[in-house]
């Protein structure tokens, strides 16, 4: 009995949930977020998702939000501590080098870069695009051009990396966003 | 005296026969009844099929008599790995000469006699290729024995690429010490209809061994391992020659096949205790904003990663040259041992050990996949695995006039548009049997070009291999329990095959083995490692990357997460599958939208198909029962992809570090 009511339930979800479609760029409202290591924290978009991870470089934060008309990419957020003294940490000027390199295969560009006042702290923020074909694992597969905003927040040496990825076409619905986030981005501690 | 002792035991023995006999239940093989021809009896001793002396056949392993209606089945089975085994050794052979029409008379007189102790088992028209190294004396002597009729041969006429059977179904462990318990032996399909140095071999397939449970290869709580069901004991009958192995210390050890041992390194890891549970912290949720605090270092948990036991690229080999694989499934297979990162390595080198999935390269089978699929096939309770890769893409190119041109990847596959609820374009390159009008080197290696422009291209077999070491890493997620993190099972696969790709490069001082999509893939891995990592988030977890649960993704929080989801059973998994059937056809309208946008389909077509993918049935829901226990499963695995992306860290972080140091 209960099998068959979680279909039915399940059944008169499905039609209601398809019509409410993702609507990239609308103004969603925010909520307070930590992630588990409590290194920051932030205001989140109502409706978007996050997790935090350890990678190979350090802790990194996605905050997952809405996706593209294809439905080949989530827009979102992704936040890096990058600390001094770890594994493959390299100094904020060097990595913004890094980050800024153009072309390869995915014709890389990146525009000049910003110095913005974040909560006191003279961030430097630039914008990086390239161009893939997505989905990478699924047919059929296009070329589609990314974008990403990208702020480095320094914190003594080490320092921060947020950057907001989306794709071109949808790019300037996110620039606010970015922005009024980073207004709201808070480290915590002595950082 | 003796005399009548002799005669006293005869008469005791006589009337007792046909009472032995008639303790054989009806529809089994009774061998004293009704023998069986030489060949055959000699091929199930072969193969290890006990013949006991009251007449009846049991399996391999002791535990299942063999009924009379199995036995064709199985002599045709045998039939066919002997036959293979022997194409195996003459290939051997003529591998190592100067070509056939140049054998050396050791070498002639080697084929003959393989051909010659096989030859019960060649079908006609084997015996037909063959025919030319005996004389007509000898032929009329070995054609006395009838060839096997050759079913297979129309069966798998069309067949690109040898492949084995799906792994057998894996007996659980018997509660009490007994003789190993060998599964069945796993069935390679074959074509009979290719000259003999091209067919595809088989040798003694290793026999595959019981499932091992989670905590025998991962180490982790030992809560999680399954009870083991009770063996069922054969009936008492006194065994023929055919002896059992002897039962294993260690059940991994067991795992291996003929050939391979457990390193003493190994079978230390695999003892060592599980690794504790991580100190979780709660999802993300709302918080007020904190008290400003030190923020603590994030916390790196002591997991160790679940031990698998190494094997040798050398006993690799060894193995891999009667493996019932392909030549192409074998040269990439080869490439994994000698190139994959240590890490992945072992991992997949395992899977194909344990769970000898299919390999084979068609673009059919890989459906909607642009590299390669992992089908999973039940049948009658038993798991086969199929990794099903693609050898390449169609390429559509819609012309503008001003707007200079796009360029969409298309699927060979019928049932991908089908999925799709879309026609099959009509393209030249989507047609069966299409005939190029040009074929040409490009930037996507070998391309053919036809009539209507669209064009064809081939991954090369470095980058397919690539491609299948992926998919073995994530049938072992499957197998092992730890895809329930999706997100961390594709991080662990892909990131193997970004390493595996930079040490094939790395040796021939070249990446255009690549495809262009591929190589920008691995540039940005390689030069933007953390760029590339956001970015495998952002396309995962989109509707047409099949999405992930986030609550699932962080190691931190992600076994609170599947505790509470737990507690909230069954809507929890409804929710969850919900959100998979969303992601599904939200992605498959998408995808029949970019065809529409391109031009490939009608307007009338395309929404047909959006009410088609809305009309689709809802997928079935579990029971509260099946809820609970899918998010207990999940939790266990959870644990287990956590360790592993500790070692995938320490392993991306020292390999970063060596190139480095070589750069520099």
């Amino acid at each position: 009995m209960r099998n068959k009511l979680s279909a039915l339930l399940l059944g008169s979800l499905l039609p209601a949930l398809c019509a409410a479609q993702d609507e990239p760029g609308a103004k969603p409202m925010a909520q307070r977020y930590s992630p588990p290591s409590r290194s920051f924290y932030c205001d989140l978009p109502v409706g978007w998702r996050a997790f935090e991870e350890l990678d190979e470089a350090g802790p990194v934060v996605h905050l997952l939000g809405p996706e593209d008309r294809s439905a080949v990419l989530r827009a979102g957020m992704d936040i890096r501590w990058n600390e001094k003294g770890e594994t493959g940490f390299e100094p904020y000027k060097k990595a913004l080098e890094e980050m800024r390199r153009t072309g390869g295969p995915s014709s890389r560009g990146a525009t000049a870069v910003r110095v913005m006042r974040i909560s006191g702290v003279l961030a430097r923020v630039f914008e990086v695009t390239e161009t893939r074909r997505l989905p990478e694992d699924r047919w059929p597969s296009a070329p589609v051009e990314l974008h990403r905003y990208i702020a480095v927040y320094p914190s003594g040496e080490s320092y921060f990396t947020i950057s907001l990825a989306s794709t071109r076409e949808s790019y300037l619905e996110y620039r606010d966003l970015f922005l009024d986030f980073l207004k709201n981005f808070k480290p915590m501690g002595a950082r | 005296m003796i005399f009548a002792a002799a005669l006293s035991s005869v008469l005791l023995v006589l009337p007792s026969l046909p009472a032995r006999a008639a303790l054989i239940p009806e529809g089994f093989i009774n061998v004293r009844a009704n023998p069986l021809p030489k060949p055959q009896e000699a091929l199930l001793y072969r193969n290890r099929y006990q013949i006991r002396s009251d007449g009846s056949v049991w399996s391999p392993d002791g535990m299942t008599q063999i009924a009379a209606a199995e036995l064709p089945d199985i002599m045709r089975r045998l039939g066919s790995n002997q036959r293979l085994k022997a194409l195996l050794q003459i290939d051997l052979v003529l591998s190592n000469s100067a070509g056939e029409k140049y054998l050396t008379p050791s070498e002639r007189e080697e084929v003959r006699r393989v051909a010659k102790e096989n030859w019960a088992f060649f079908t006609l028209r084997l015996r037909k290729n063959f025919r030319g190294y005996f004389s007509v004396e000898e032929l009329e002597r070995m054609n006395q024995d009838p060839a096997p009729i050759a079913v297979e041969e129309e069966g798998t006429a069309g067949m690109k690429d040898p492949e084995p059977a799906p792994a057998p179904l894996p007996e659980p462990e018997p509660a009490a010490p007994r003789p190993a318990a060998r599964a069945p032996v796993p069935q390679p399909v074959f074509t009979a209809g290719l000259p003999p140095v091209l067919q595809p071999l088989s040798h003694q397939i290793p026999q595959a061994p019981p499932k091992p449970a989670p905590a025998q290869i991962q180490a982790p709580a030992p809560a999680a391992v399954p009870a083991p069901a009770p063996a069922v004991a054969p009936p008492a009958a006194i065994p023929l020659p055919v002896a059992p192995a002897p039962a294993p210390d260690n059940p991994v050890a067991a795992a291996l096949p003929p050939g391979l041992s457990l390193s003493q390194s190994a079978q230390q890891a695999l003892r060592q205790p599980a690794p504790p549970a991580a100190a979780l912290t709660p999802p993300a949720v709302a918080t007020p904003p904190p008290a400003p605090a030190p923020p603590p270092p994030p916390p790196e948990k002591p997991a160790l990663p679940p031990a698998v036991h190494e094997i040798l690229q050398a006993e690799f080999e060894r193995w891999l040259m009667d493996a019932p694989y392909g030549r192409d499934a074998k040269a990439m297979l080869r490439l994994i041992s000698e190139k994959a990162p240590n890490f992945a390595r072992s991992r997949a080198l395992n899977t194909i050990l344990n769970a000898m999935p299919m390999i084979v390269l068609d673009s059919v089978r890989a459906e909607g996949d642009r590299h390669g699929a992992l089908i999973v096939e039940e049948k009658t309770g038993e798991t086969g695995y199929t990794i099903a890769l693609n050898p390449g893409p169609v390429f559509y190119t819609k012309k503008r006039l001003f707007f200079g041109s796009k360029t969409i990847l298309l699927s060979e596959s019928p049932k991908a548009f089908a999925a799709m609820h879309v026609p099959v374009p009509e393209l030249e390159a989507l047609k069966p049997t299409p005939v190029a009008v040009k074929e040409e080197q490009g930037d996507w290696g070998r391309v053919r070009t036809y009539s209507d422009g669209s064009t064809r291209a081939f991954y090369t077999h470095q980058q397919l291999a690539g491609a299948l070491l992926r998919q073995l890493l994530l049938l072992d997620a499957k197998r092992s329990g730890w895809e329930a993190s999706r997100h961390a099972a594709e991080v662990y696969a892909r990131s193997a095959q970004q390493m595996f790709y930079a040490r094939v490069a790395d040796e021939l001082k070249d990446d255009r083995f690549l495809d262009p999509d591929l190589r920008a893939d691995y540039h940005e891995w390689l030069e933007h490692p953390r760029d590339w990592r956001d970015a495998l988030a952002h396309s995962l977890s989109s509707s047409r990357g099949s999405g992930f649960e986030t609550g699932l993704a962080g190691p931190e929080s992600a076994a609170d997460w599947a505790r509470q989801a737990a507690a909230e059973c069954p809507g929890s998994l409804v929710s969850e599958l919900t959100r998979q059937e969303l992601a599904r056809r939200q992605g498959l309208k998408a995808a029949a939208a970019e065809l529409r946008e391109i031009g490939l389909i009608e307007k009338v077509q395309f929404e047909s198909a959006l009410k088609a993918v809305d009309a689709e049935p809802a997928p079935v829901t579990k029971s509260p029962e099946a809820c609970v226990k899918h998010w207990q499963d999940a939790g266990a695995g959870l644990r287990l992809a956590s360790a592993l992306l500790v070692e995938l860290r320490a392993a991306e972080s020292k390999f970063r570090q060596e190139r480095g140091a070589n750069a520099k």
